[in-house]
Parts: C-alpha cells; sequence; structure tokens
C-alpha cells in the first residue's frame, strides 16, 4: 500500500480518536477543565481559606499569657502585622502553662534593661505541648526580644555621637542586561508543561489505547488496511495531541491564576494589594517574562514542547498495549509517569551539575531544558535541534518496542 | 428480501480457477504441544455460503482467524480472493469482512459515524449511499444516529454487520456471530450473509446452531480436534450419513471422527513407545 495512503489513513484514526474523546465529559474534565478551572481555584482558595481561619476567627487567634512586670514598652514588639495576639495578664506564668491553662507564657525575671549598660534581664518563656501556631508565636518572641536589643544598641551609638544609619559598604547591583533576568517561572513553566501534559497523555492513553481492547474494538481495526504500525503511530499521536491541549490549558490556568490574584487584590485590598501582588509576581515571572522571545523562539519552542510530549506519550504507550485489564494499564500508566519524571531529573539539577551539551542528547530532558532556554528567549537552533532529535529517536524506539509485542499473537489476543 | 444495489467495485487477484478461497495445508500450533490445525485444505468457489462446523476447541476460530490476517498459519498457504494472506495481508484485508459475536463498537460515536470511519479506513470516503443502502437491508435506519452507548445487544450485533459489509468484501467471514442475538436480529444476519452471497461473494459462516447452518449454508466442512474430517454440500453431506438434518449428521460424524482421531493418537504413542 502506498505510503500516502497509511498517512492517510493514521490522520482518519486519529481523527476518530480525538472525536470519540471529546464526547467524554470525564476525561475532557481532567485534561482540560482540571488544570483550566480547578488548579487556578485551589491555589487562589486556599491562601483565601487559611487567611479567613488564621485571620478572623477570634477563637484561632493565639493567646499568650504575661505576667504584669512585663512592660508596655516590651509588649509593643509582640504585636506584629497578619499575627493575632491577645495577650492575657496572669499572676504566675509558669502555674498557668504547666496546668494547661495556656500554652505559651513570658515572665521577666528581673527589671526591663532601659539601656545597653544596665543590668542584664532575662525574658523567661514557658510552653506547653506546642503546636504549629505556638511554635510561630515563640519565633515572634525571639524577633521581638532581638528587635529591643537593636532598639537599645542604636540609642547607644546615638548617645555616642556615631551615626548609626550610616553604611560603610553598600551592596548595589548592576545587571548587565535586565531583560535577561530570570523569574522563577522560566524554571517552573517547563515543568507545569510536563505535569500537566503527562495529566492528559494519561488520561487519554487509557481511553485510545487500552480501550480498543476494552471495548472489543482492536479486532475490527486490525483486520482494516491499516497497518499495525500505522495503529500505534496514530494513537501516539492522539495522546499526544490531548497531553499538549492538558499543556496549554494548564499554562492558561496559571495566567488565569495571576490575573485573578491581581483582580481580586485590586477588589479587596485596593493599591496597596495590587503593589504586592505585583512584587510577588516580579518575583515570580521575572520582569521580561515572555519580551524577549521572538518568532524563531517560540518556533524552536512549539518545536520542542511537541518533541517532548511525543516522548512523555510513547512512555504510556508502551504499557498501555501489555495491560490485559484497566487495573493493569492504570498500574503500567503510573509506572510510566513516574519513569517520565525520572527524565525530568537531567534538567532539574542541571544548574547544579551541569552537563552542558550532553543535556540536549537526553530525550525528554534535553527538550524541557531547550524549552526554557526559548522562554527566556534564548534559544539555539542547534540545542533544539539535537534535544528534539533525541526525543523523537526516543519515541520511535519505544514505538518499535511496542510494535514488536504488538504483531505477537499472544499480545493481541490477551484478555 | 432486500438487495443491496451498490457495489464497490474492486481489483481481486482471481486466478483462472476463480476460487475465492484456498487453503492448502495449513497448520498452526500454540505453544508447541497443543495443534490447533492439522493440515486444512479447502477450496470454495464465490456465489455460495460456507460453513466451518465443529464442536468447541476444533480450531474454527484459529482458521477463521488465520484468513482473516490476525494470525499467521505454522505451515500451508492461504489465498483470499487471489491474494497471499500471509505475502499480500492488506490487499486479502481490502476483499475481507470480519464478524464475530465478540466484536465491539465505538460507544460514543453514533451508528453512522461508526460506519464512515471503518468506510474511511478501506478509503471509501463518500459511503453515504452505501451506508443508506445497509440501512435499508438492516432495518436500521430509525436509530442509526443515535450514540451506540445507549444500543441493545441486538441493535448493536445489525451495526457490526453493516460494518463488516461497508466495503462490499468478496468473502464475508461469520464466526459465531448469532450467538447472543435474538430472532430479529439473527434473522437480520441471514438475510445479510444470503444477500451477500447472491451477490456473487463467498460467506464463511461458523456456527454451533445446526439448524441455521442447514437452512443457510450451501456447503459446510466439519472440523474436529483441527483437521476437516468431512465436507461437502449441506444435503448431500446428510443424505450420506443417513440421516435427515444436519444435527445428527454431525454428531454422528463428530463421533466417529474423534474415535478414530483417538484410536490413531493412542497407536502413534505406542508405536512411539516401542
Amino acid at each position: 500500500m502506498k505510503p500516502w495512503l497509511q498517512a492517510s489513513l493514521i490522520g482518519r484514526l486519529v481523527k476518530k480518536d480525538v472525536f470519540s474523546i471529546a464526547r467524554d465529559r470525564r476525561t475532557l474534565m481532567t485534561t482540560l477543565l482540571l488544570p483550566l478551572v480547578f488548579a487556578p481555584l485551589f491555589m487562589l482558595l486556599m491562601p483565601a481559606v487559611m487567611s479567613f481561619i488564621f485571620g478572623k476567627s477570634d477563637q484561632l487567634k493565639q493567646t499568650l499569657a504575661v505576667e504584669a512586670n512585663v512592660p508596655e514598652s516590651l509588649r509593643a514588639q509582640f504585636s506584629i502585622p497578619l499575627f493575632r495576639i491577645a495577650m492575657t495578664q496572669v499572676d504566675d506564668v509558669e502555674t498557668q502553662v504547666r496546668e494547661g491553662k495556656f500554652k505559651i507564657g513570658v515572665r521577666l525575671r528581673s527589671p526591663l534593661p532601659s539601656n545597653m549598660d544596665a543590668p542584664p534581664a532575662q525574658l523567661e518563656v514557658f510552653s506547653n505541648q506546642l503546636d504549629t501556631r505556638g511554635r510561630s508565636m515563640l519565633l515572634m518572641l525571639e524577633t521581638a526580644v532581638s528587635r529591643y536589643n537593636e532598639t537599645l544598641l542604636q540609642d547607644k551609638l546615638r548617645a555616642l555621637s556615631i551615626d548609626s544609619g550610616k553604611k560603610p559598604l553598600a551592596l548595589r547591583h548592576t545587571p548587565i542586561d535586565p531583560k535577561r533576568a530570570l523569574g522563577f517561572i522560566s524554571l517552573l513553566l517547563p515543568f507545569l508543561i510536563i505535569i500537566w501534559g503527562m495529566i492528559g497523555i494519561q488520561a487519554t492513553a487509557l481511553e485510545a489505547v487500552f480501550g480498543e481492547r476494552d471495548r472489543h474494538t482492536l479486532e475490527p481495526l486490525l483486520v482494516t488496511p491499516i497497518e499495525r504500525s500505522s495503529v500505534l503511530i496514530a494513537k501516539l499521536l492522539a495522546i499526544a495531541f490531548f497531553g499538549a491541549l492538558s499543556a496549554i490549558a494548564g499554562v492558561l490556568g496559571f495566567l488565569l491564576t495571576i490575573w485573578l490574584a491581581k483582580f481580586g487584590a485590586a477588589q479587596f485590598l485596593g493599591q496597596a494589594g495590587i503593589a504586592i501582588v505585583e512584587k510577588i509576581m516580579l518575583q515570580f515571572v521575572g520582569p521580561y517574562f515572555g519580551a524577549n522571545m521572538g518568532f524563531g523562539d517560540a518556533l524552536l519552542l512549539l518545536q520542542n514542547l511537541v518533541s517532548l510530549l511525543i516522548g512523555l506519550a510513547s512512555l504510556i504507550l508502551l504499557p498501555c498495549i501489555f495491560a490485559r485489564t484497566q487495573q493493569e494499564a492504570q498500574m503500567y500508566c503510573g509506572l510510566g509517569v513516574l519513569v517520565g519524571m525520572a527524565f525530568m531529573v537531567p534538567a532539574g539539577v542541571n544548574e547544579a551539575f551541569p552537563l552542558g551539551a550532553v543535556l540536549y542528547a537526553l530525550p525528554i530532558s534535553g527538550s524541557a531544558a531547550s524549552a526554557a532556554e526559548c522562554l527566556r528567549g534564548e534559544g539555539a537552533w542547534l540545542a533544539s535541534l539535537g534535544a528534539t532529535c533525541a526525543s523523537l529517536v526516543f519515541a520511535m524506539v519505544v514505538v518499535l518496542l511496542s510494535l514488536w509485542s504488538f504483531r505477537k499473537e499472544r499480545v493481541i489476543f490477551r484478555s | 428480501m432486500v438487495r443491496l444495489k451498490l457495489r464497490v467495485g474492486r481489483r481481486t487477484g482471481l486466478s483462472n480457477a476463480n476460487f475465492m478461497l484456498q487453503i492448502q495445508d495449513v497448520s498452526k500450533r500454540f505453544n508447541k504441544d497443543r495443534l490447533a490445525l492439522d493440515q486444512v485444505s479447502l477450496e470454495q468457489q464465490g456465489g455460495q455460503i460456507f460453513g466451518v462446523l465443529g464442536p468447541n476447541g476444533a480450531g474454527k476460530t484459529t482458521l477463521l482467524r488465520i484468513l482473516c490476517t490476525l494470525l499467521r498459519a505454522d505451515h500451508g498457504s492461504v489465498r483470499i480472493a487471489g491474494f497471499d494472506v500471509a505475502r499480500q495481508a492488506q490487499e486479502v484485508r481490502r476483499h475481507i469482512g470480519v464478524l464475530n459475536a465478540d466484536m465491539g463498537l465505538y460507544s460514543r460515536l453514533s451508528g453512522r459515524e461508526n460506519l464512515q470511519f471503518f468506510a474511511s479506513m478501506y478509503d471509501l470516503m463518500q459511503c453515504a449511499d452505501r451506508i443508506d443502502a445497509l440501512c435499508k437491508l438492516l432495518q436500521i435506519g430509525s436509530w442509526i444516529d443515535q450514540r451506540v452507548g445507549g444500543y441493545s445487544t441486538g441493535m448493536r450485533q445489525k451495526i457490526n454487520i453493516a460494518r463488516a459489509l461497508i466495503h462490499a468484501p468478496r468473502v464475508l467471514i461469520l464466526d459465531e456471530a448469532s450467538n447472543g442475538l435474538d430472532v430479529m436480529a439473527r434473522r437480520a444476519l441471514v438475510e445479510a450473509a444470503r444477500s451477500h452471497a447472491q451477490e456473487g461473494n463467498l460467506v464463511l459462516y461458523s456456527t454451533h446452531v445446526m439448524t441455521e447452518a442447514e437452512t443457510l449454508c450451501d456447503r459446510v466442512a466439519i472440523l474436529i480436534e483441527g483437521r476437516i474430517v468431512a465436507q461437502g454440500e449441506t444435503k448431500a453431506l446428510i443424505a450420506q450419513h443417513g440421516n435427515t438434518n444436519l444435527e445428527d449428521a454431525f454428531v454422528q460424524i463428530a463421533n466417529q471422527s474423534t474415535q478414530i482421531l483417538q484410536a490413531g493418537s493412542t497407536s502413534t504413542k505406542k508405536a512411539s513407545d516401542l
């Protein structure tokens, strides 16, 4: 049969799979709705819920037992923003804490030193069964004591006519190319793409590959003129397509989270809130995220992502062919995902253990690293080509391995 | 009876002998010690329904799977519509339609979409008329546009019959295809098989139901323990063994053959022991 006809049969099988999976609400929910809507909601709602629990509930605010001799000047240091503390004055802190009436309490053994030359004193802290919030309170007390000592030191320096604000040595950072400043996202985004891509691939591989055996459509398919290798290639492309959709939805969901965070900050916190969110985003996204990407970088990015997803899809394709039952297929897919994650390790540790050009010769990992470079506007065609070839060759080897088993009678008819 | 009006013209590799099916000395062994088929030979022309009968485990499904290129014979050759099954598998697949009781459909697609997909696998992109003709033949027109997920077993099997016929195959292979079907669906299958044979095609019909085989099949072959022990025209085979129906003839042939084969294997074992 002519190769173009096999290619068109592959196209028709891919179209059928895409069409069929697109009608499955549960799979669509996993591949598209989960990364696009649920993940942002979860990311935004979780801090909101935490903030509600810790910020607004009077019952949950931390109570600190304080003896009468702790002066107001020190008590003022105990209050820090976003940490609600109720101070209760008691007679004997140690007994009260020992009896379990309070989890934490403070006592001043001797008078509070008002200057650096005064006799030293101790702020005694008693605690009982400290939980997370109690440990935070302890940390806050340590900070308060340091701050008080710092105040006394500043006073002493002023008394000695030493300019305490003077800084003989200062740090001045001058980035040569500020547009190349990296945000955390440039490292995170390829991993996000892989994680969401894997979710899309896994969800659809079960349906497209194992599903053929499960619903007894494999036999009718194999008695049509399509070759077995073409069936495998079609399945690989179909699941990689849904992996790509899932990855795109994941990235869009991430951008939606940023937008919602800004919108929410503007609505509820005003200009100050917007400033906080923008500051976080500057750290996270970087000042020039995506601004350096040219058309060439975008093309290379697409090339790397396609090869990356095809490489990952091949990892899931192989176990789905072997599986006899749905349970087996799910278990093998889980292993495939773990192997896929293992392929990401070289890209993840490249900063600590530079692999140089070798990284681009590694399948999947090389494509991920190259994709990250394209995002920074530093895509190199040679590195991208090498990484793409490595991922595609890897996928081809896995497909050949799959084909080797797919041609076996006992694999086709195993059930 | 409704006859299919449309025929899909196709090149065949038929020789002058005009046999639609030629099987020569085909053997198949599973796991080295189990002989599923033992030097099976058959020749059939088109325009008839040929029954492949045998008890469970006789090798019927193995034989039919070799014919539809899903299994490879260890020995011997098979030609369908003039094409060699081992060397011209894709050409063979273009000329066969296969249906068994277990075959499924894509449940999220409608019956029509299923048929369109399988037609596209045979490179038949303009298949609306063909589907309409099959709808008329199988009386599936009223629900063909509903999703298969909501179909009953009979409805599914009717769509499967249409799937097997969508490309007008020269050889239609029906392996226990009537299992689990109600009277209406079974009748639709029988009508489709008759109609297809009357168009000059060969229908291979494997079944357990002897009354069905007797009324439907022009010729039958009886397969026992991987060997063809009897074959011929259905009526002649019944008369030859002095019976009045195929079921009695089948039982008689099967019992005699089993005894002969067991005696043969015992003497072979004794000879090897000596």
